[in-house]
């Protein structure tokens, strides 16, 4: 049962730097490879924040901000910067963003783990189902599944979600039935950077602070995106749990030599079976 | 102009003859780093084919270079095959490994089929990391003594200069496929895959055949590459080596023309390298010039140099 | 003598859908067979069906006497050609190289022969080059051949395409609205060249061809066939079918007898003292790059003024359009609405004024439902619910057979029902200038006559409307004004049936007809060929 949870806390920051990842790309198309960075610069005014001030809003408030504000940066590096005529000189647009942000912080910060408070709950379990369970653990869970809750309204269920998805499509179209691109693409940025922003919050207190953080875990996140269809903000949330599972059993059964491994294994297997994702959507294309 | 398109065959060869002694000028511990630096330009290479010709998205660039440089020291040293005999048969083999995997995934299609090479290639490394005295575990294995019929002994100089040399080879079967026939269903396929089946082009058969062209290609670079480091280690071939190769790609432009894929190398890898003495300033360094080329050539250097070269030359320039 | 082609009562259906329900068409050896029917009837699913693209569900088709093979490509090299309703180019290739394309299916040159270029190799390519050529000249493609071809005009790339086809070798070849987008020469050229391959003797072929274009399918075809939802109603000569009630109901229509009437015509002028024009543009120059495609262009529209722009393929129609409402950017001159100046707005800053456009490649989101398109084209406007379904309701109305496809994703539609969705997206903003470009074609005549009444209400209601087009005859009659736009200028301006007039002097010198002698009216802005400066303008973009 720890095994379980644990399994799905550690899932739950899959799966929320996942949905960051596929709010972009349902927006835009762009595969933002710099997602990590973003959690990882929010780490940083999280903890920063926290030297400063004692207030826990301040401290998310600073990092939610900075998240939003890298989001905002590729935003202006992909979109403004670079012509949106490429998609794939987009994405290479945000690993040159990685590679820089991955740099600053190594010379402002240099390699050293900086530690960051448990927040909230400090260390207090609590008592559930007969076992006892890291309050923290409970309130990454909950945290991520309001998240969800509340972006899958935003992107399901108005006019707004659906205009986000005419932008990816066609921005000239878009733009023709009246709807503002540029905003349109810079909100649902801002947006993605403040999830990584929540992630590097929930994640610091567990693996520290410090500058490649973002890149292990960013390919899970991946992963977790592939796996959930790439462009549903549920089948994330699904993908990143059932992936937290999936390594954490595995490093039970097999031992952690394997963990990647297994993981992978499943993906190709899922990749093999249905081709675009456990929940795509399938888009009517024809000759 | 003439000549190149009545006899590619022979005009590669004097250019491979010719760069390849050209190189053995070079002071030897530059000449390594030209060594890598004509592996990486094959990698491109073949990379602009598969992506940029038939818009295939493949990260699993890293994974055969880790099948050539693996297989290469196995068939040597278990098998006992001279050098002559195994370089070919790692191609081939690493041909029909990259055959396989496009056939497998003949369906996934963009990101899906590149996070699906991912995933080949993760499994790949932990096969390797864990292949026992196969694969030499987590240090890899040890290139045995190189040796040619008339050549006792070669250096890690001469296998730089033979690296040049089978670069051009490379670059010239590139240019001559992605102007053929077959380069155009590429393409056709990448543009606009139901107008190009009914062109009669079997747009499975095709990719297969541009994963499986282009996956000996790489390969044959990993089997230099081996040559050049005299061995191989797994933690060489990660993923940011294959993100690397895409993004060469990238920069050189997207659009299936080889000229780019041989300049991208020269300055994403080649120029960071020769500037190793800056250190900590390196990535920073690598990561502006990155942002600097896509900003200001878009849609990748040949696409720029093309247009540059129009308003040199007036509007009667030709493809370059 | 059996026939080449026989497929009889084909079904498909996509969900609930029955596109096909009951389709059978027997084509000839040496036939030119033509399909018509009201848009959606399923035309271009039959003719997905016979080139492996759809998946029947029941019936039968035998080509040659034998059954087709099931891939796309098996069949493409059995011997069947196509082209596609919407332009199916390879854009990154050269106009020859697409061309060169089609040769695939009986070139045989492998991969170690491409590399090395051997003999073989380059005999072949020799081959290929020399027939592409040829072929290209033959659909009389205006453009030098080593073109890029992403931004020539549509009609090019309708030739492009049937010239590709034809590059195949093919013994059936299937055309869907070949000669949508073409100009009067153009279509009356690409007529000449099918009749003439039909009695080519050296390499027999058989057409299948789908159209609007009732004069041009009439007059072209051995036999037709009319269907209507998904069924065949009639086939026979093309004198039974103009005579066929069903036809005549269906599809035909009244072949534009009956005008709608009561716009205002010419002389009413609304362009009323005091009050600012709804849009003025003053000295316009627009272009992409560096190049200027359109030049020196004054336009008003008044209230409720109906104003038509024709000019041939590449003139800059669609450049003059678009560059209204801000993509591509206005590089010189004002835009003005209402007196207020708009160029340098974005595009949905602009449409939010109320300016509406109807692209040419039709402005509708494809990945969505068509009820979602028209939520989504609501946006900014703040709609009450009740409000927006009084709109779409109404609007319902004027398209019932979009409203049979509400859940349907946009992309799936029919050419046609993407056109009234593409119409619907448009008139549900309540616009006060309605742009559109083009709208005619891949329409069927019923709903070509549909859209005339409608246009005629939507000036009534004191909304204004721009149409370019070069099928003008339904809409000549009812607009005030008309302007002839050639090499980026206008040329002519005045009253419809006056610049018609000139319109057709200039094809007709453009085109190689029988006139032999440039009329003396047309100055000497003539001289040089209409294309070049576009294309030099898109080998600067695009690199030559
Ligand atoms: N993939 C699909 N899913 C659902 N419905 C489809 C799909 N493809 C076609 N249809 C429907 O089948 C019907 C027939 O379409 P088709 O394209 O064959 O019409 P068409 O005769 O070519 O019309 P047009 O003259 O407008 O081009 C249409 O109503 C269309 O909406
Ligand atoms: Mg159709």
């Amino acid at each position: 049962m720890e095994v379980f949870i644990g399994g799905l806390a550690i899932g739950s920051i899959y799966a929320l730097l996942a949905i960051g990842v596929v709010l972009v790309f349902r927006a835009t198309g762009v595969v933002n490879f710099a997602q990590g960075e973003l959690m990882m610069i929010s780490a940083y005014a999280y903890v920063l924040a926290a030297d400063r001030t004692d207030s826990v809003a301040l401290q998310l408030l600073a990092a939610i901000l900075a998240g939003a504000i890298g989001g905002l940066l590729c935003y202006v590096v992909a979109h403004v910067l670079l012509p949106t005529s490429s998609r794939i000189g987009q994405v290479i647009g945000t690993i040159s963003l990685l590679v820089l942000l991955q740099a600053v912080a190594r010379y402002l910060f240099t390699d050293i783990p900086l530690r960051a408070e448990p927040w909230l709950f400090g260390d207090r379990d609590v008592e559930m189902f007969g076992i006892s369970v890291a309050a923290n653990t409970l309130l990454i869970l909950a945290v991520t599944v309001i998240a969800t809750g509340a972006l899958f309204y935003w992107q399901g269920m108005t006019v707004y979600g659906r205009a986000v998805r005419a932008v990816a499509e066609d921005p000239w179209r878009a733009a023709l039935s009246g709807i503002h691109v540029a905003s349109t693409l810079a909100t649902s940025w801002a947006v993605g950077g403040a999830l990584a922003g929540i992630a590097g919050v929930l994640l610091s207190p567990v693996v520290g602070v410090f500058p490649t953080m973002g890149v292990d875990v960013i390919f899970p996140a991946f992963i977790a995106a592939v796996l959930g269809g790439f462009s549903s903000i549920l089948g994330s949330l699904i993908g990143g749990l059932a992936l937290g599972l999936i390594q954490t059993y595995a490093v039970v059964t097999f031992g952690g030599t394997f963990k990647d491994a297994v993981m992978f294994a499943v993906l190709l297997g899922v990749l093999l079976w249905r081709p675009t994702g456990l929940l795509a959507a399938t888009a009517g294309r024809r000759v | 102009m003439r000549l190149w398109s009545r006899h590619p065959v022979l005009c590669v060869i004097v250019a491979a003859l010719a760069l390849g002694s050209l190189a053995s000028l070079i002071p030897s511990y530059r000449l390594f780093i030209v060594g890598q630096l004509a592996v990486v330009i094959m990698v491109t290479v073949a990379l602009a084919v598969l992506m940029g010709g038939a818009g295939l998205l493949s990260l699993a660039s890293a994974a055969f270079m880790a099948v050539g440089g693996y297989s290469v020291i196995i068939a040597m040293t278990q098998l006992h095959l001279p050098l002559l005999a195994a370089v070919p048969l790692v191609v081939l083999g690493g041909a029909a490994l990259g055959g396989l995997l496009g056939f497998v995934t003949l369906r996934l299609a963009g990101f899906y089929l590149a996070i699906a090479t991912i995933g080949f290639l993760q499994v790949l490394l932990q096969g390797l990391k864990h292949g026992g005295a196969l694969t030499g575990g987590a240090y890899g294995l040890v290139m045995p003594p190189l040796e040619l019929p008339f050549l006792p002994e070669l250096s890690v100089e001469s296998v730089a200069a033979i690296a040049v040399s089978l670069m051009v080879v490379t670059v010239g079967g590139a240019v001559t496929t992605m102007r053929s026939r077959i380069g155009r269903a590429w393409i056709a396929l990448r543009d606009n895959e139901a107008a190009a089946q009914m062109q009669g082009i079997d747009v499975r058969y095709m990719k297969v055949l541009a994963f499986a062209f282009t996956s000996g290609i790489i390969s044959l670079a990993g089997v230099l590459h081996a040559f050049l480091l005299s061995g191989t280690n797994p933690s060489t071939y990660t993923m940011s080596l294959s993100i690397f190769h895409i993004t060469l790609v990238v920069v050189g432009g997207m659009s299936g023309s080889i000229l780019g894929a041989v300049l991208a190398p020269l300055i994403l890898f080649f120029l960071p390298e020769t500037f190793s003495a800056l250190g900590e300033w390196r990535d920073f360094f690598y990561g502006t010039i990155l942002l600097l080329t896509l900003v200001l050539m878009p849609s990748g250097i040949s696409a720029g140099i093309r247009s540059v070269a129009i308003r040199l030359a007036g509007p009667r320039a030709r493809r370059v | 003598m059996s026939a080449l082609l026989e497929a009889s009562d084909l079904r498909v259906s996509f969900g609930g859908v029955h596109a096909l329900d009951g389709f059978s068409v027997a084509v000839d050896e040496g036939e030119i067979h033509g399909i018509i029917g009201p848009n959606g009837a399923g035309k271009t699913t039959a003719i997905n069906v016979l080139t492996g693209f759809v998946k029947l569900h029941g019936g039968r088709v035998r080509f040659g006497g034998h059954p087709l093979p099931g891939r796309p490509h098996l069949i493409a090299q059995a011997g069947i050609g196509r082209t596609f309703q919407s332009s199916a180019i390879f854009p990154d290739l050269t106009a020859l190289e697409n061309v060169m394309c089609g040769g695939h299916r009986w070139s045989r040159t492998g991969l170690f022969g491409c590399m090395v270029r051997s003999k073989v190799a380059r005999a072949e390519e020799a081959e290929l080059r020399r027939m592409a050529s040829v072929w290209l000249e033959r659909v009389g493609f205006q453009f030098p051949h080593e073109a890029p071809v992403r931004a020539l005009p549509f009609g090019e790339h309708r030739k492009m395409e049937i010239a590709r086809a034809l590059m195949g070798k093919p013994r059936l070849l299937l055309l869907d609205e070949p000669t949508a987008g073409l100009t009067p020469t153009e279509v009356h050229l690409v007529g000449r060249l099918l009749k003439a391959l039909r009695s080519d003797s050296a390499h027999p072929l058989s057409i299948l061809l789908v159209e609007h274009n009732v004069p041009f399918i009439f007059s072209l075809c051995d036999r037709v066939t009319a269907v209507d939802k998904g069924a065949t109603i009639v086939s026979g000569s093309p004198a039974e079918i103009r005579r066929h009630g069903g036809v005549i109901q269906s599809y035909l229509g009244n072949e534009g007898a009956a005008e709608p009437q009561a716009v205002p015509r010419r002389g009413e002028t609304h362009l009323a003292e005091g009050t600012p024009p709804v849009l003025e543009m003053r000295q316009v120059e627009a272009g992409y790059g560096r190049v200027k495609v359109i030049r020196g262009i004054d336009l008003k529209v008044g209230a409720g003024e109906l104003i038509v722009i024709c000019g041939r393929n590449g003139a800059g129609k669609s450049t003059l359009l678009n560059a209204l409402v801000g993509q591509p950017r206005v590089l010189g001159g004002q835009v003005l609405w209402f007196g207020e100046r708009i160029d340098g707005l974005s595009v949905s800053q602009i449409v939010r004024k109320g300016l509406a456009l109807v692209p040419q490649e039709r402005g509708i989101i494809s990945e969505q439902s068509v009820e979602a398109n028209l939520k989504l084209s609501t946006i900014g406007l703040r709609l009450r619910r009740a409000e927006y379904r009084a709109r779409r309701d109404s609007l319902m109305e004027r398209f019932p057979k979009l409203w049979e496809r509400r859940t349907q994703i946009a992309g799936t539609l029919s050419g046609g029902e993407r056109q009234m969705l593409a119409l619907a997206k448009a008139l549900i903003r309540r616009p006060k200038l309605l742009v559109l470009d083009e709208p005619s074609i891949g329409l069927a005549p019923t709903i070509v006559e549909a859209l005339a009444g409608m246009v005629a209400d939507i000036c009534r209601d004191g909304i204004s409307v721009i149409v370019a087009e070069q099928n003008v005859w339904w809409v000549a009659p009812l607009a005030q004004r008309a302007y002839l736009l050639e090499s980026g200028k206008f040329i002519a301006e005045g009253a419809p049936e006056d610049v018609i007039h000139r319109e057709r002097i200039l094809e007709n010198f453009l085109g190689e007809t029988d006139t032999d002698e440039m009329p003396p009216e047309l100055g000497p802005a003539f001289a040089e060929s209409p294309g070049a400066e576009i294309l030099s303008a898109q080998r600067d973009v695009h690199g030559g």
